[in-house]
């Protein structure tokens, strides 16, 4: 409640030949004309971490001052008590490619407030920690292997001079995996549903191609767990490194000759991961060069 | 020219609420130290008054108290408003109790403020 002679502010009082530093009248404060604010500060300034949180802005000055905050915490107010606190939260910075970053209050005062030691604002910050991921895309797998037929004679036949694969030819396929790499952010393996068995594939004797001859998987290992022609790694956060190599042993079946054939040696499906910085995950299909009878 | 021996009052003001110039603004000089310590803050009480006729607060130091005195109370939660009591009791040196007329209700056990400031004085804080 502010002192006035018509519309100007009381500069100052004097009691015989002693000033007059504050006058009240109850507990309310009328002279002079001015409410301080002695300090205005986060009680906590250390690094916050990526996860947020919140903090406590604290005012200290005199009651009925009015100031305003900008940055976070923004808002006008009327100091209520003293000390008063601005019980502030403060979000998550863990967005991708993100750093760590500035949370800063400034309280600047409003109305006849005044700031003690005359400034015009009192600032306060921290830092808040980044949880440092970065958007990268997987960079893409190498696969490189070969198909062998492993028993020819009996299982090569010649048809009007051309030669084909008979049912029962058997083929080892050897792959070689590499480039598959770990989340720079969470220090583990985006993941491939499976590792699959592709199969053969090839020209059959009526000349058209099929990518899905029938066969007869008989065997297989590799660096990851093999079942029944794929190989599997365990889901996310323990999906394994399928860098290596890997050999499958497998018997061309049905009643089809194959004047060419070729065994696809990766079809990986990508699955969910629990990088959200990831920008591109595909998945890959390789397949062996044809070989011929 | 003879001391003054006798106080009879402060300024005559007319009372807008009582339409009349009965109104007597009485005068307080201090510093800002003694002005301070009219009043106890937080002042605890042993549970929530509820619809209470008399508080017993349990104070820093309750030596600024007389029965009889009008008291504020004030709390920082629950009951905020700035409410008129009579000291009823000062049992000890850290108590003090008052009366409340209407009772007395708050949702809090602790942050109140009891102080002696009176509406009806103007109090000037010298250095």
């Amino acid at each position: 409640m502010p002192s006035n002679i018509e519309n100007a502010n009381i500069s100052a009082i004097k009691l015989g030949t002693v000033d007059m530093t504050k006058g009240y009248i109850g507990h309310e404060e009328v002279y002079p004309n001015t409410r301080e604010i002695q300090s205005a500060a986060f009680t906590d300034t250390s690094t916050l971490s990526d996860n947020g949180g919140t903090r406590i802005f604290r005012v200290t000055g005199e009651t009925g001052a009015t100031y305003n905050l900008t940055g976070y915490g923004s808002g006008s107010y009327t100091l209520s008590s003293s000390p008063y606190d601005h019980s502030i939260s403060i979000g998550s910075n863990t967005s991708c490619g993100g750093s760590p970053r500035t949370i800063s209050t400034t309280l600047a005062p409003t109305g006849s407030t005044v700031l003690q030691g005359g400034g015009s604002s009192f600032s306060s910050s921290f830092t808040q920690s980044h949880n440092g991921y970065v958007s990268w895309a997987p960079s893409t797998i190498t696969v490189s292997g070969s198909l062998t037929h492993t028993n020819p004679g009996s299982t090569i036949t010649t048809i009007a001079g051309v030669n084909y694969f008979t049912p029962g030819a058997n083929f080892t396929a050897t792959l070689t995996v590499s480039g598959y790499q770990q989340s720079p952010n969470l220090s583990n393996y985006v993941r491939f549903t499976q590792i699959q068995n592709g199969g053969l594939g090839g020209v059959q004797q009526n000349g058209t191609n099929s990518s899905n001859a029938a066969e007869t998987v008989n065997s297989g290992s590799g660096v990851l767990n093999y079942s029944n022609g794929s190989w599997f790694s365990p889901n996310y956060p323990n999906a394994q490194n399928i860098n290596g190599s890997y050999n499958i042993d497998v018997t061309l079946d049905g009643i089809t000759n194959y004047s060419s054939i070729r065994y696809q040696l990766f079809f990986g499906v990508p699955l969910n991961h629990n990088d959200p910085c990831v920008t591109s995950w595909t998945g890959i299909q390789t397949w062996t060069g044809y070989i011929y009878p | 020219m003879a001391n003054l021996t006798s106080r009879i009052g402060g300024q005559p003001f007319y009372s807008a609420a009582n339409s009349n110039s009965e109104g007597l603004l009485n005068f307080w000089k201090g510093t800002q130290a003694q002005y301070d310590a009219l009043k106890q803050t937080s002042a605890t009480t042993a549970s929530n008054p509820s619809a209470a006729s008399s508080v017993t607060f349990t104070v820093t130091d309750s030596s600024i108290f007389t029965v009889n005195d009008t008291v504020f109370v004030t709390g920082t939660s629950g009951n905020t408003t700035r409410t008129e009591g009579t000291v009823s009791a000062v049992p000890s040196g850290t108590t003090v109790t008052v009366d409340f007329t209407p009772a007395y209700t708050s949702a809090a056990s602790t942050g109140y403020q009891i102080d002696l400031y009176n509406p009806n004085t103007f109090y000037i804080i010298t250095a």
